[in-house]
């Protein structure tokens, strides 16, 4: 029995073991850290010699089954804000709308390359770095002594967020606010990743944590809930547009992605918070390192 | 069954060809299934004992767009869009050991450097060798395109011909379409005469079932996809489920 299988869309033979190898590491992290993990599977699917917009497009589709295995899960542990989630994908589709347009304009401007590229090294560093260095004084803080309540100033985004009308509690998270605030954060992740060609994950759980102060482990479920139909729209989209889903490539990424979703909820629950969010955090530095490693480095051939 | 053994006769100047070379490829076509990984064909055959035989194997010409990158301060980017006509989806040299060709190639008209002659490249005002030279290099590095030194070895000449085996591996990223195969027979180092044989590499099975419905019908294609992870996502979702409660 041959261990290949020929991918009729990518029109590429792939060793199977690798594939499902490859969805099952990423799986890990989808359920560790509630992210669809595009940002890392594409590239490397890029690398094993797949086409880049098929790349993308089944990644999106196996993404489908790896959040669906994910949110089942993090909903059995009483981790999935729906309400949460709908206002953010809500948002996040709007900005999507808007970033698409926004990427049209680039190109039509020229270098819209350079300036997603920049744009994607700016972000993950600035996400990754800000949350390592939080959650390791957060870690350090637990190793030595309770912190005592420091009495903060509270900031001009804690005041503007206080002012908001039509405040609904949501109970999953255990906070009070407008839902304008998961609308507008939504739209706005919406765009950043629409213009980045990402899912928005990685941007969307920092955005939980940071400026929505919902609990690491509700952050996980409800974002992989969001991104469940993010994927889903994209799926559709590109299939239908593109013709660029390959179909057995998602099936046997999806094959170890839906374990390592599982496997890695399992894992999330034996870390904590600031565990979690350092090794979220390492894990977009290393990515936004490997990245600006590959734009200063002269490529071995140019044309791509 | 594999695909059965095909004769191929050249097609070259009716009344001399015979003369020439006759040649044969096993298997004479090649079909893609979903277990495809790289097939190896034979070419055998025979030729005049004083002439030697040059194969290319080269197709599907088409139209490709490709991302050139450059410099733009400290960072290498994507700079410009470039297309190139006419340029073969896959490009196989194969030469015979019994001596170095390099230096003749060009006037023999075979080799890389030779396909220069009929790709178009746009935008014209970038510089044709080293959009060229990158293309090569990335298709080397795709495996696609390749020279293959020593690949056509002789039997001793008997009866005034000789005996000729070459074998070549289509590799694991290949597209169905109808490829060619060159023969060029040079004489006193001079192109004689060139034949082209068709060899159809074509999709078969669930391979061909997929790609028609991906083509032909995008959104049944995408839903049935989404269904399909949906439905995987949950049978995981739940048996692990299951497992927990135990």
């Amino acid at each position: 029995m041959s261990w290949h299988i020929y991918l009729p869309i990518a029109h590429h033979s792939v060793l199977l073991p690798a594939l499902i190898g490859l969805g099952f590491l990423v799986g890990i992290l989808s359920g560790l850290f509630g992210v669809g993990g595009g940002f890392l599977m594409t590239p490397l699917l890029i690398m094993i010699g797949i086409p880049p917009t098929v790349a993308a497009a089944s990644d999106s589709n196996q993404i489908v089954a790896a959040s669906t295995s994910g949110t089942l899960a993090h909903y059995r542990l009483g981790n999935v804000d729906f309400k949460m989630g709908w206002c953010l994908l809500i948002g996040g589709i709007i900005g999507s709308v808007v970033g698409v347009q926004i990427i049209k304009v680039l190109r039509q401007m020229g270098n819209a390359d350079f300036l997603i590229t920049i744009t994607y090294v700016v972000m993950l560093g600035g996400v990754g770095g800000y949350m390592f260095l939080e959650s390791l004084q957060g870690l350090r803080k637990t190793s030595t002594e309770p912190a005592k309540p420091a009495a903060k100033k509270k900031s001009a985004y804690v005041r503007l967020i206080r002012r908001l009308p039509y405040k609904t509690r949501f109970a999953k998270s255990g906070i009070v606010l407008s839902p304008i605030v998961p609308l507008v954060l939504g739209g706005g992740v919406g765009i950043l990743a629409a213009i980045m060609g990402v899912g928005g994950g990685f941007i969307m759980v920092p955005v939980m944590v940071y400026l929505l102060r919902m609990p690491m482990h509700v952050v996980v479920g409800t974002s992989l809930f969001q991104i469940l139909f993010t994927c889903i729209s994209v799926t559709i989209l590109q299939a239908y547009f593109n013709q660029t889903v390959d179909v057995f490539l998602a099936l046997l990424l999806l094959i170890g992605s839906t374990s390592g979703a599982q496997v890695g909820t399992k894992l999330g629950k034996k870390l904590n918070a600031d565990q979690l969010k350092i090794l979220l955090a390492s894990l977009v530095l290393i990515v936004m390192a490997k990245m600006l490693i590959s734009l200063v480095l002269k490529p071995d051939v140019l044309l791509s | 069954m594999g695909p059965a053994l095909g004769l191929l006769f050249l097609i070259a100047g009716l009344a001399v060809a015979a003369d020439l070379a006759d040649l044969e490829i096993n298997p004479s076509y090649l079909d893609i299934t979903c277990f495809y990984s790289g097939q190896k064909i034979k070419i055998s055959g025979t030729v005049p004992a004083d002439r030697d035989i040059i194969i290319e194997i080269k197709g599907p010409e088409r139209k490709d767009t490709f991302n050139m990158k450059g410099r733009i301060g400290p960072f290498w980017m994507n700079r410009d869009k470039v297309e190139l006509e006419h340029v073969p989806f896959l490009y196989a040299l194969l030469l015979p050991g019994n001596r170095k060709w390099d230096s003749q190639l060009d006037a023999l008209g075979v080799g890389m450097h030779n396909l220069e002659k009929n790709i178009t490249i746009r935008p014209k005002t970038l510089s044709f060798d080293t959009i060229f030279e990158q293309f090569i290099q990335l298709k080397r590095s795709q495996r696609l395109y390749a020279k293959l030194d020593d690949a056509i070895s002789y039997s001793p000449e008997s009866k005034g011909r000789k005996h000729l085996t070459a074998s070549f591996t289509f590799p694991p990223s290949i597209v169905p379409a109808e490829y060619k195969v060159v023969t060029t027979l040079i004489s006193n180092g001079k192109a004689d005469e060139k034949s082209v044989f068709n060899f159809t590499v074509k999709e078969v099975g669930l391979t061909k079932t997929i790609r028609e419905l991906a083509h032909q019908r995008g959104l049944i294609y995408g839903l049935l996809s989404v269904a399909m992870a949906l439905i995987s996502g949950a049978i995981i979702g739940i048996i692990f489920i299951g497992g927990d409660t135990h």
